[in-house]
């Protein structure tokens, strides 16, 4: 599967584009704020219905304008596929898919699947334990449509748990069938949550390790710790030793919502005890595993974009992932760098591949 | 001073006050806006006068005059509805439904010969629906005092739903009422590759016997 041509108008920084893009690399080089994130945005809507970079639609809008649209045509097998996903300001966003309009866009995620690595990627490590859950459910989500549906619905019944504790405190009144029914239906969502999660690292965290060894040709032990409440105990039985504890708060204090994968190194945190270049490691490692399992998974090469990354990786990691692309362990890659010349030195020397070279400047994507 | 923005752009201008009501009270219709409201206005307008009397009469009376089932809670003309004082109907088997419009769905599969209790809603505490603003206290005291047989749940396979469902099925463990909900999955004559995961996923899950 890949991405043929990709268009868009009014999105970010541009008004109008179109590229005719290779089965294999697509370097787009130009200048910093020329729009080269914005172009592997576009090509994560169309995976994700949604931006990596800016969650609200709205603001991926160019400025001054009303609406975007994004379309891309892809070649799957001997199919032809048109995504073509529209946003309209005060409109709800619109996704076709050969111009049938999809009513739950969650049904979409994981019919293209892509990995994206990038320099916000360290934020993994930085940031709370929210950006871990979003990125282990994104993980599952693209190759597991009910998890992704339990853990829609798992949020809906837990916002409406936490709106009933407000209740209960606010209006003095307290009603047990009540909050049981909520919590059977917190429970029904929430324990196949954490099934899947568990089982899915279980599997994960071998190729994981894999690629860290290849990567950082060193031999520190490195871990992916699935921390959650209901690792000791039933989710029945958190709710009821916590009902109270939930109504003093008046919210949820125990659940999958609170789950943590946390980042060891040698049996630390990384993100106190890991040097940069073992943070990157870990990252790219985290990134290649995604990638393997996924192609495991669907059978389909995801898409890979690599954005800025020859600016932010040592050469000898560099090194690690060029010879990977050289000896065809990825299918459709996007790359993006402010050298033209770098990219073109780089893969001049693969001769075996399909390459094709983008100039960006002054909101046009020009083929060189 | 506070300063209000009108959300309603552009603004209008009335050239008469009696066209400024009417186009506000009939903007309050759901789905309605300020500028169907005035294409109604301007409809009206061209009518007979004796059909717009009848009209706004059939509206005053629908509002005075209607009733609700004491027993059901269903649109009625008398105290007890058609369906409920209905002998030849089985008065020991009822249906939940959510609001009128599923009664009137149910009795036209001409499936279903029992009564129907209807709840007015679904639990939603972010919508600031509980339990006490719907039917439920009527319909556990009904069947406790008429001896109910069986309760058909017939309410909508969403996340408010089920837990109106579940809410329902714990409040009543108590009594010998037997509770069944309808089946959910498989459209009759759907195909296959056209069902959503999520209910294929589930009608396996929950397949049923096949008995020659």
């Amino acid at each position: 599967m890949h991405l043929q041509s990709l268009q868009f108008t009014q999105f970010k920084n541009y008004d109008s584009a179109k590229v005719i893009l290779s089965g294999g690399v697509n370097c787009f080089s130009g200048n910093n704020g020329a729009g080269k994130t914005n172009i592997l945005d576009a090509i994560y809507y169309l995976s994700f219905t949604k931006s990596f970079f800016n969650a609200v639609d709205q603001q991926n809008i160019l400025h001054g304008k009303d609406f975007f649209t994004i379309e891309g045509n892809f070649l799957n097998g001997e199919l032809q596929e048109k995504v073509r996903i529209a946003f309209e300001r005060g409109e709800k966003k619109s996704v076709k898919v050969n111009n049938n309009e999809l009513k739950k866009f969650s049904e979409h995620i994981g019919s293209y699947p892509l990995v994206i690595i990038t320099p916000n990627d360290i934020m993994l490590i930085l940031e709370g334990s929210e950006e871990r859950r979003k990125f282990l459910d994104g993980m599952i989500a693209q190759t597991d449509k009910i998890y992704l549906n339990d853990l829609l619905y798992y949020n809906r019944v837990l916002e409406q748990r936490n709106k009933q504790l407000k209740l209960f405190y606010e209006m003095s009144f307290f009603d047990i069938t009540l909050l049981e029914s909520l919590n059977e239906q917190l429970i029904r969502f929430g324990k196949p949550v954490f099934d899947k999660r568990k089982k899915f690292l279980e599997e994960f965290v071998k190729v994981f390790r894999k690629y860290y060894l290849d990567i950082s040709s060193s031999s520190e032990e490195v871990q992916l710790q699935y921390v959650s409440d209901l690792n000791e105990k039933t989710f029945e039985n958190l709710l009821d030793e916590f009902e109270n504890a939930d109504l003093a708060a008046q919210r949820t204090t125990k659940g999958v919502h609170k789950d943590e994968l946390e980042f060891l190194i040698g049996g630390f945190p990384l993100k106190k005890f890991g040097s940069q270049g073992q943070q990157k490691s870990f990252i790219i490692a985290l990134k290649l595993a995604q990638f393997e399992y996924l192609k495991q998974q669907t059978g389909i090469k995801p898409m890979l974009l690599l954005d800025d990354i020859f600016e932010k990786l040592d050469d000898q990691r560099l090194n690690i992932l060029l010879s990977m692309m050289a000896h065809d362990a990825f299918g459709q890659i996007f790359i993006t760098d402010t050298h033209p010349e770098r990219l073109k030195s780089v893969f001049n020397k693969m001769e075996k591949m399909d390459v094709k070279y983008f100039s960006v400047k002054d909101q046009t994507i020009s083929e060189i | 001073m506070a300063v209000v923005f009108s959300l309603h752009l552009p603004f209008m201008n009335y050239p008469s006050q009696l066209i400024e009501e009417a186009v506000n009270e009939l903007s309050k219709f759901p789905g309605i806006g300020k500028k169907s409201a005035m294409r109604m206005v301007l409809f009206l307008l061209k009518q007979s006068e004796n059909d717009v009397n009848k009209l706004g009469e059939s509206i005053i009376k629908l509002r005075n005059n209607i009733r609700y089932c004491k027993r059901c809670g269903n649109v009625s003309d008398h105290t007890v509805c058609n369906i409920c004082a209905n002998s030849k109907r089985d008065q020991h088997l009822i249906c939940v439904v959510e609001d009128l419009r599923d009664v009137m769905a149910i009795e036209n599969t001409n499936q279903f010969n029992g009564t129907y209790h209807i709840l007015g809603g679904l639990i939603s505490p972010v919508n600031g629906v509980g339990p006490d603003a719907l039917n439920i206290e009527s319909l556990i005291d009904r069947i406790k005092t008429e001896n109910t047989r069986e309760l058909i749940v017939a309410i909508s396979a969403t996340m408010e739903g089920d837990t109106t469902v579940f809410y329902l099925s714990k409040k009543l463990k108590d009594t010998a009422v037997k509770i069944s909900t309808i089946s959910r999955g498989i459209a009759i004559g759907g195909e296959l590759e056209y069902a959503d995961e999520i209910t294929l996923g589930r009608s396996i899950a929950l397949r049923v016997p096949y008995n020659l």
